[in-house]
């Protein structure tokens, strides 16, 4: 399974972004490269829905620590949701849970 | 016991190759559907972690599945020449964060280039 990614400007004025699929060391550049230009393009918080990713590994979490300095740079939020539980339980292994702002 | 050989180069775009496989002998093992994920996020940070530590991808990947009534000793050994990086980065750190907490038991052997890690099914103990 590859990764596509999806996103919608939401009512309260942000991103939602869906990645759909795996994020490894395979396609975390993908999501890196959308992602960073989303946020050059809009200027806009992020909300990262998990919903329909079934798989991440470390490369893909570092993508995330990236994408949040840059968010931090800009003065910009990022929140993540809907996280499965096998993924939530990467985040919480490697303390990603303590950084991040992650909701149901 | 059964003894499985995966050979595979050292690609980035196999790696979700050796996740279905990984889970697949897994799940004919009777491991449940944490385990497995589990399984498959252990082997896929090893991988990771050759990727990234080892420059050199011409040569393979050699997995070894050793398949016990109870659990599953995978080890992973890069084929390739060239020394690991010492040089310590975020991702690297968190492989090993990930290898080390999900697994029942891991041995790196890093001068032959290989990581053996071994996980025990939770209904078999």
């Amino acid at each position: 399974m590859s990764l596509s990614i999806k996103y919608e400007i939401i009512e309260d004025g942000a991103i939602e972004i869906k990645p759909i699929g795996e994020v490894d060391i395979y396609t975390s550049p993908e999501l890196k490269n959308k992602i960073f230009e989303l946020i050059e393009e809009k200027d806009l918080n992020i909300v990262i829905n998990g919903e329909n990713l079934d798989y991440i590994d470390s490369t893909g979490l570092g993508v995330l620590m990236g994408i949040y300095k840059k968010m931090q740079g800009k003065t910009l939020d990022l929140q993540i949701i809907n996280l499965k539980p096998n993924i939530y339980k990467l985040f919480d292994i490697t303390g990603l849970n303590k950084v991040f702002n992650i909701r149901e | 016991m059964d003894n499985i050989v995966l050979k595979i180069p050292k690609k980035s775009e196999y790696m979700s190759t050796i996740r279905l496989t990984t889970s697949a002998l897994s799940s004919l093992n009777g491991f449940d559907i944490d385990e497995i994920s589990d399984i498959k996020v252990i082997i896929s940070e090893i991988c990771t972690f050759f990727i990234k530590s080892i420059n050199d991808n011409t040569e393979y990947f050699e997995i070894n599945y050793q398949i016990y009534q109870d659990k599953i000793v995978v080890s992973v050994s890069d084929l390739n020449n060239g020394d690991i990086k010492e040089k310590s980065n975020l991702n690297v750190d968190m492989s090993i964060m990930i290898i080390e907490s999900l697994s029942d038991d891991y041995n790196y052997d890093l001068n032959n280039k290989t990581i053996t890690f071994e996980k025990i099914k939770l209904n078999g103990r």
